[in-house]
């Protein structure tokens, strides 16, 4: 077993060596034009380059301050509520139709309507990306606040436990995987529309530096943003996985 | 009840804010106009054409992205082919596939191909992982079982990996498919001179609001239909999965 894993890392290493020295060799005998394919080197020299509109490093930081923001708001917003309709059944039929309607359209569809209403900046950006998260967590933590076992709160009850307290010692830990569950399919979707978002409102952060950099045809910088985007996504889930692992074994799905 | 109920009274409170507290407003659309709206985009033949269409770039790109399910085998299949192509996989990925269209302009303008390329980007991974999931997972006895009795190549893909890996299939593609919807609209907004995405943001941009509204409807009514038609498919092929699986 030991040997599979270490043969398995030297591919795994051996394969990214042969990329970047191949890349690199491509690009710097000029096999394909640099404006098509840069080189990692280039890559890594736009890294920390200042540019015109700023150095990818400050539109990391925006990107990664808006989407905690957003990200924050919506879980903060989102786990309250899904857990009160999950054990709240004729509330929860109540906004079942609407909560729907939000999850199946596209939110970012709104852009160009929210731009009329709140102006370029960053508040059409952060409307869109609360509302694309939001409708993923509370329908996630729905589903788990309605897969408490009964026999639980029975107990609960039995002992005495009035509504709070259940709600504190008994529901709210065993919906805790499907709380986590939902911060991992949040943080993918948050960043792809926030990226967009970005992208399209052309206000700040790593989407807009994609942009910009697309069409001053900066390569270099536009794959080096590329990979910071990977890294901030990568890392992300990562960490989630890691949170679930450390502290939920036993929710294996 | 209830919720036929609460849906009845939303619409109907706000035709009537519509009537009267916001008459004449501008930036402000209820029912009843948005349903005219709605016709008129059907009557004019708008909407047919658009969704024409974004419905061909649609299924360019998920064309394309079956070539994941070939790629899904062998990534189960050989451990050599796994572990060199994975950490891509895993990478490419983790882009938000939003960002790689300043790139895909740089190499194809933003013709029919670099379009169905994001379809491609949205729709390959899902079923590239959940096929790759799918194979590993098959029995390893019935593997060895299949070989005893002289499966080879061809007979061991048909007889055997391919019916088990099948719902695996179809499980990705009903996520791929839902990501592929998302993919083509936002292209389309942000530079088409066609499509669903363009047709959305061209009426937001003369504030048609009962257009822009029509169109959202429809638009999730048919990404809802698709999504509900695949889920009947997966129960109705494979009824012994209980439950619907997939990895996003």
């Amino acid at each position: 077993m030991h040997q599979g894993r270490r043969i398995e890392w030297i591919i795994r290493l051996g394969s990214v060596t042969l990329l970047f020295v191949g890349w690199e060799m491509v690009g710097r005998l000029r096999l394909v034009d640099p404006l098509f394919l840069s080189y990692p080197s280039a890559m890594f020299h736009a890294l920390w380059q200042t540019y015109e509109v700023g150095s990818i490093f400050t539109h990391t930081l925006l990107t990664l301050w808006v989407g905690f923001i957003c990200y924050i708001a919506s879980l903060m917003a989102g786990v309250p509520t899904g857990l009160v309709l999950g054990r709240v059944p004729p509330l929860r039929k109540v906004v079942d139709p609407y909560l729907i309607a939000l999850y199946v359209t596209p939110t970012f569809t709104l852009l160009p309507l929210l731009l009329v209403f709140l102006g370029t900046g960053h508040a059409p950006l952060i409307v869109v990306v609360f509302g694309a998260i939001f409708s993923q967590v509370v329908i996630n933590v729905i589903a788990g606040a309605q897969s408490v076992d009964p026999v639980l709160l029975d107990a609960g009850r039995a002992y005495g436990a009035n509504r709070v307290q259940l709600f504190r010692k008994v529901i709210v830990p065993s919906s805790l995987p499907f709380i986590v569950a939902a911060c991992r399919i949040a943080l993918g979707r948050g960043l792809v529309v926030l990226v967009f978002a970005e992208f399209y409102l052309g206000v700040s952060g790593l989407g807009f530096f994609t942009a910009w950099s697309g069409q001053t045809l900066r390569t270099d910088a536009l794959f080096a943003a590329l990979i910071v985007l990977m890294a901030i996504g990568l890392s992300g889930d990562e960490g989630i996985k890691y949170i679930r692992r450390r502290y939920f074994p036993w929710d294996q799905r | 009840m209830l919720r036929l109920l609460s849906v009845a009274v939303f619409l109907v409170l706000w035709e009537v804010l519509g009537h009267t507290v916001f008459k004449g407003v501008l930036f402000f659309s209820y029912p009843s106009v948005i349903a005219m709206g709605f016709v008129e985009l059907v009557r004019d033949g708008d909407l047919l054409k658009h969704l024409w269409a974004s419905g061909s770039v649609f299924l360019y790109g998920m064309g394309l992205s079956l070539a994941a399910i070939p790629l899904g085998i062998y990534m189960g299949r050989l451990a050599l082919v796994d572990y060199s192509l994975d950490q891509y996989m895993l990478a490419l990925s983790a882009i938000p596939r939003f960002a790689f269209v300043p790139l895909l302009m740089i190499w194809f303008g933003l013709d029919l191909f670099s379009k169905a390329l994001i379809i491609f980007l949205g729709a390959f991974f899902p079923i590239l992982f959940n096929v790759r999931e799918g194979v590993k997972s098959i029995d390893p006895v019935l593997l060895e079982a299949a070989e005893a009795f002289g499966c080879r190549r061809w007979k061991l893909y048909k007889s055997v990996i391919l019916p088990s890996v099948s719902s695996f299939i179809v499980a990705g593609l009903r996520l791929g498919i839902g990501r592929a919807i998302v993919g083509i609209v936002l292209v389309e907004m942000y530079s088409s001179r066609s499509g669903v995405g363009y047709l959305l943001i061209r009426s937001a941009e003369v504030l048609r609001l009962d257009l822009f509204f029509a169109i959202l409807v429809s638009l999730a009514l048919f990404a809802v239909a698709i999504s509900e038609c695949l889920l009947w498919l997966e129960k109705y092929l494979f009824p012994w999965r209980s439950d619907a699986v997939g990895m996003a």
